[in-house]
């Protein structure tokens, strides 16, 4: 199975670049966080993938072939987009309409409805769902054809804890298979939680694209109030461990790296020192986004 | 092709619309045509052969519905695209069939033959009509002649085209309500208005050229009561001019949807 390929991507609206010579790779087997503030370009990069809007230059492929090239486009590339769906139609129909295309039965339809938790309200209307339930229905249609690609963009909007670990355990699940997952999201420690590679851009420009396993998450320094800071200081420093001093609203605290946490505890309840707190610090994916995009400006 | 239309025909059945319309339009075309068929049986006097044996009044009963009909199917063309816009659901016809031209003529296909079945519904209700009447005046359904069966088909095929007109505006005009406002306005007010003006100066081309003047060219109908023209073109040229009416703002619309990003 190919990878998506965005290459040299430029959208201009108006003379406005919502996308400006981005490129990145899709890799199947691996679920990609598309990450970006508001306006970054992501939703019009995602949009042109799938030829609902044209690039000014550059192309967006699976594999070499654009969007409108495949010869079936529902079995190839499921899409959650902006969940846009008659208030009339019952949400079993609304899989019905998409159906034919997507070479899918009345049988794989209640099977999907089955599966994202909607099989009681299949036929009401979807008007009377809730912003969740339609997320869940946009879901089952992308997956219709049962594809190897999917483009998600924010499906995790609307949606309850509950639903966003189902979310979360299904793309793991989808990408294990050897399929590709593409998904913009705000919330960041779902795509911490979920993603095997990131691509950030701003401003319709790619700031990075890496594996997760290389921005080196997890456990950071360690943070510690103590009674004494100069005795503190002097210990620590004693058993090789990098020591400053930062503030905050609570007043002056010690942030350690080098040693690990119980070291660090134990140094200190050796040397005699009243400790007020003592916490690592976990890097997270907030942060790192937080810093590439500072580091753009 | 054959997917996307099968996805277009269940777009359409699966809102009320649809079957709404159904019921509206074998209603309002057994009053409209009990309309001409009352007027036939008050001028008979009594005695005299029944006017149920002339064509041309059995012609106007089967067709009666027509006018009314052929103004209901056209909304159902301008909301099956309109809504589309409306809900913002064009975007996945748009994924399931990413060839442009190819979704919209599965659209248009599946529109076509629900106006099929609209001009069957308005037809069989003029016809339910027309056998009281004829039994009460010993006259005759005129089912063994062609011509008859010619405009009982070309009454069918009216009404499907007018949907397609109605598909044309509702591409042109993106905005659903508006495309309606304008559609029944167009086919109730202003394009009556034009033909009135055309019928009373006596500009017959003129008359023939518009579209209710080619629908009453092709179906035959002559009565002054609708405006017709004095001499129609031949019905099968009359149905070439309401094709063309069909397509040009169909074809207007699909050059535009083609290029353009969806919203």
């Amino acid at each position: 199975m190919p990878p998506i390929v965005i290459d040299r991507l430029i959208k201009s609206y108006n003379g406005v670049l919502a996308v400006h010579n981005l490129s990145f790779v899709v890799e199947p087997g691996r679920v990609t966080g598309f990450l970006g503030p508001n306006g970054a370009g992501k939703t019009t990069t995602m949009r042109i993938l799938v030829g609902l809007a044209t690039p000014t230059t550059g192309t967006a492929t699976f594999g070499e072939l654009a969007y409108a090239d495949l010869s079936h486009p529902q079995q190839t590339v499921g899409c959650v987009l902006d969940a846009s769906f008659h208030p009339a139609r019952t949400g079993r129909n609304h899989l019905r309409v998409l159906a034919p295309t997507a070479g899918a039965s009345d049988r794989r339809v209640d099977k999907l409805l089955g599966q994202v938790g909607l099989g009681k309200v299949a036929r009401q209307p979807v008007g009377e769902y809730s912003t969740g339930m339609r997320q869940r229905l946009a879901l089952a249609a992308a997956m219709l054809g049962d594809p190897d690609y999917l483009i998600l963009d924010e499906p995790a909007n609307g949606l309850d804890p509950e639903g966003m670990r189902w979310l979360r355990g299904f793309l793991r699940e989808f990408a294990a298979t050897g399929r590709a997952v593409l998904i913009s999201s705000h919330q960041l420690s779902e795509i911490e939680a979920t993603a095997d590679d990131i691509v950030v851009i701003n401003k319709g420009r790619l700031l990075a694209q890496l594996p997760m396993s290389e921005l080196n998450l997890g456990d950071g320094a360690t943070r510690a109030r103590v009674s004494d800071m100069r005795a503190a200081v002097h210990a620590l420093g004693a058993i090789g461990a990098d020591v400053e001093t930062a503030a905050d609203e609570r007043g002056a605290y010690l942030r350690i790296q080098g040693p690990d946490v119980s070291r660090i505890g134990a140094v200190l309840f050796n040397s005699g020192i009243v400790v007020d707190e003592l916490i690592t610090e976990r890097r997270d994916l907030e942060q790192e986004f937080f810093s590439m995009l500072e580091r753009s400006r | 092709m054959s997917g996307a239309l099968r996805a277009e025909l269940r777009r359409i059945s699966t809102t009320k619309l649809w079957w709404i319309t159904l019921i509206c339009i074998f209603v309002l075309s057994a009053g409209y045509a009990a309309l001409p068929a009352s007027v036939a049986l008050l001028q008979s006097r009594a005695g005299a052969i029944s006017p149920f044996a002339d064509p041309g009044i059995i012609r106007s009963v089967y067709n009666g519905g027509n006018v009314l009909s052929r103004i209901l199917a056209m909304v159902v063309g301008i909301v099956a695209i309109g809504s589309e816009y409306r809900y913002g659901t064009v975007a996945s016809s748009y994924l399931a069939t990413p060839r442009r031209v190819r979704m919209l003529l599965g659209k248009a296909g599946a529109l076509l033959i629900f106006g099929v079945i609209y001009g069957i519904t308005s037809v069989a209700a003029g016809i339910a009509v027309a056998v009281p009447f004829v039994l009460a005046s010993n006259g005759s359904l005129l089912l063994d002649q062609p011509e008859i069966w010619r405009s009982i088909i070309l009454g069918v095929c009216s009404i499907a085209l007018w949907t397609m007109i109605g598909m044309g505006i509702g591409i042109l005009i993106k905005n659903m309500l508006v495309a309606l406002v304008v559609g029944v306005l167009l086919g109730f007010l202003v394009e009556p208005i034009i033909s009135v003006v055309f019928f009373l100066n006596r500009w017959d081309q003129l008359l023939n050229l518009m579209p209710s003047g080619a629908t009453n060219a092709m179906l035959e109908i002559t009565s002054p009561v609708l405006f017709a023209a004095r001499h129609p073109t031949p019905w099968w040229l009359a149905g070439m001019i309401l094709a063309t009416w069909c397509l040009l703002p169909a074809i207007a619309g699909m050059l535009s949807a083609v290029r353009r990003d969806v919203a």
